[in-house]
């Protein structure tokens, strides 16, 4: 029933994928496992990315150009010696990427500033660089890399629900196979962490379009930290917020304002705020005037395109653009569809709300090897922390999947080469089978109600712009749904591809991963980037550090980390 | 029939149980811009928790996770918009085995350790 591996790949998205090619590359005898929660390149946070991607391919731009801007965005708070790796590996891995097969749009005649694609105003690029691979092709060419190596297995529907330790040794995983209900244990020498974000985590998520699952139930990093890892800024949540209204318009990132020349406008007619602003200052300002109650009866701020420069035409190539509709054919057809009673876009009346977590910048803390503080456990993507500092500048997330995943397939592939499979401390397959066989129960509460209120107190009371008050209130809350609802916690008995159940096993990670960004956003006492503190509203050169959080004695341990150093002495700077 | 409703019948098929699939009837709800793969959801969240069907959605059309038959024509879930008073049949694509309801093994060409997963694949592939 066990497998042995000598790399076991827990996610196979961007990262993931990038790490098993790289190992097979690396060491094609080595045996590789891969897990994901769905079909490769068919689920996933890669697949829904829309494809903008930044490294530098302008003659007169160089690494360093780029690495400043990071930096800057980052609000400092980067690890440099990653942004070093992002920024010098970048070009190579996307161009192998394209050499595989991933397409690149090249919108040159739309270019403003001769890129190959249209660089969004006030992004904080200093040179033009944006590139344009949707997540879909993205995933496809890596996939088909995957399938011409024999030496990777690939295990689709399936989640790791927990990670293996002996000692300070990472050995393996506990493995249920969704499609089955069976539970496994894979051995392995060395693991990689590549399990993706956790947009789940957060009400209104672009991460779950039309409120369905995205498969980012940021399990990953409560795995890391029950094995021991540790992780760095869990408060650093970058929020995108969502459409609320119209109903086509569900799921779909809200870059037509800027695009078009849109303006907000609060539920009395008002205009609240000036553009451009960086992402974050649009978000605490919607937030505020919902807040103080000038929001819609859904929650969210218009946006009135009816004062745009551009024509009808332009909008709609501007929404294609962002669909990328080349690929996304049907998704325009439904557009149309729905939207026939009403179809200038300028006439939408579109409704907007902030808080919706696009992307986490935290994460388990890495070195420029990826390697952990565990030994033989790697992590890679944004399930680890610390390349985006603060803030992630737009597209990079796409080119860090890649650098990282290779490098910690690599790694990883080397570390195993040189060691032996250690056995678990204790078997702990039968305890953990009989944890999850619990959840099946008649009564209780299902694991979606949880979910979702756990999300809806997270956007709330641990989103935009937080107070301490507000902090501990929804600390306070975590506890309260931990004791009273998480033991009630069911699902329908079934072991195939039983949905409940896996929701049911996941609920309990996520409560975690909300109390640790909960305590991290209560311990960072300022506003940097993405954490924006009401009572703390500037920044403190004191905290140009990272908070970390280990698990010591079953409980969480907070403290601070020193930011890596390498080419941009700190020094002076908030 | 109700013209405010919307009557699917779903393939159902546990092939680790089921001696043979069944098609299950469920009236629900119509509203403004009802998705199906919304409705399924709705479904397996508020009358039958045992639905099962590929519930991830990239939100664009794009990556075909949720593909399914409907009434006979493979299409996108995410991309079918409802109407008022629609029946519709819903199973599984064809083709590909049938892992529970309407989830199916899109099939990543596998190499499986020789006797681990003897159990994974579904037994029925459904032709028509």
């Amino acid at each position: 029933m066990n497998i042995k591996a000598d790399i076991l790949i827990i996610g196979a998205g961007g990262a993931g994928c990038r790490a098993a090619i790289e190992s097979s590359n690396y060491n094609p005898e080595a045996k590789i496992v891969i897990l994901n929660q769905g079909p490769v390149g068919r689920s996933g946070l890669t697949v829904m990315a829309n494809g903008g991607m930044r490294w530098v391919s302008h003659p007169d731009d160089s690494p360093f150009n780029l690495f400043q801007d990071i930096l800057e965005v980052g609000c400092y708070l980067n690890e440099q010696n990653l942004v070093e790796v992002l920024t010098e590996e970048g070009p190579q891995r996307a161009e192998e990427l394209i050499q595989w097969g991933a397409k690149e749009l090249i919108y040159a005649e739309k270019s403003r500033s001769g890129g190959r694609s249209p660089d969004d105003p006030g992004r904080g690029q200093s040179y033009p660089r944006s590139h344009y691979i949707p997540g879909v092709t993205y995933m496809a060419a890596l996939r088909n890399q995957l399938e011409r190596r024999s030496n990777i297995t690939v295990i689709e529907d399936a989640i790791a629900t927990k990670l293996l330790v002996a000692g300070n040794r990472a050995v393996g995983a506990i493995v249920l196979n969704i499609r089955t209900g069976e539970l496994f244990l894979v051995e392995a020498k060395a693991t990689v962490l590549a399990s993706g974000g956790l947009g789940e985590l957060f009400a209104n998520s672009d991460n779950c379009p039309f409120g369905m699952r995205g498969h980012a139930s940021g399990m990953g990093y409560a795995l890391a930290y029950h094995a021991g890892a540790e992780l760095i800024d869990m408060e650093m949540v970058q929020f995108t917020g969502n459409q609320l209204y119209p109903p086509w318009l569900l799921g779909n990132p809200a870059l037509l304002v800027s695009m078009c020349g849109g303006k907000y406008i609060n539920a009395l007619g008002e205009e609240f705020m000036k553009l451009p602003l960086p992402r974050d200052a649009i978000q605490r300002l919607a937030y505020k005037e919902i807040k103080e109650g000038r929001g819609t009866e859904r929650g969210g701020v218009y946006i009135d395109l009816t004062a745009s420069p551009l024509s009808r035409e332009e909008i709609e190539e501007q929404l294609k653009l962002s669909l990328a509709v080349e690929i996304g054919k049907e998704r325009w057809k439904l557009i149309q569809e729905m939207s026939a009673d009403n179809p200038d876009p300028r006439n939408w009346k579109i409704e907007f709300t902030p808080g919706g977590a696009h992307f986490f910048m935290g994460g388990v803390k890495i070195n420029e090897k990826c390697e952990t503080n565990i030994e033989g456990l790697y992590a890679a993507g944004e399930v680890s922390g610390g390349v985006h500092g603060a803030n992630r500048m737009g597209g990079n997330a796409l080119v860090e999947i890649i650098v990282f995943g290779a490098r910690a397939g690599r790694y990883a592939g080397e570390f195993a080469k040189n060691v032996d499979w250690t056995k678990p401390e204790e078997c702990l397959l039968k305890d953990e089978h009989e944890r999850l066989m619990g959840f099946f129960k008649e009564r209780g509460v299902n694991a979606n109600t949880l979910i979702d209120r756990l999300a809806i107190l997270m956007a709330n009371k641990v989103g935009v712009a937080r107070t301490e008050g507000e902090l501990k209130k929804a600390l306070a809350e975590i506890e309260y749904l931990r004791t009273n609802y998480l033991p009630q916690v069911r699902a329908a008995r079934g072991l195939r591809y039983n949905l409940g159940w896996v929701e049911a096993i996941q609920i309990s990670y996520m409560l975690d991963l909300a109390e640790m960004i909960t305590r991290s956003a209560i311990f960072r006492t300022e506003s940097r980037g993405a954490h924006y503190r009401e009572d703390f509203p500037e920044s403190d050169s004191s905290w140009l550090k990272h908070t970390r959080i280990m698990k010591k004695d079953g409980t969480i341990n907070l403290g601070t980390a020193p930011i890596t150093v390498t080419k941009l002495n700190l020094g002076g700077r908030k | 029939m109700n013209k405010k409703s919307i009557y699917l019948k779903v393939f159902r098929y546990d092939p680790s149980t089921d001696y043979a699939p069944t098609y299950k009837n469920y009236e629900i709800q119509w509203r403004e811009g009802l998705l199906l793969l919304k409705a399924l959801k709705d479904i397996r969240d508020n009358f039958d928790e045992t639905l099962a069907f590929r519930d991830f959605c990239c939100g664009c059309s794009w990556c075909m996770s949720c593909l399914m038959m409907v009434n006979g024509k493979a299409i996108r879930a995410c991309s079918r918009l409802l109407k008022a008073g629609e029946s519709l049949l819903i199973e599984p694509l064809k083709g590909k085995p049938v892992i529970k309801d309407l989830v199916v093994d899109y099939g990543i060409k596998m190499t499986t350790p020789q006797g681990t997963f003897k159990k994974m694949e579904g037994i029925l592939v459904k032709k028509v």
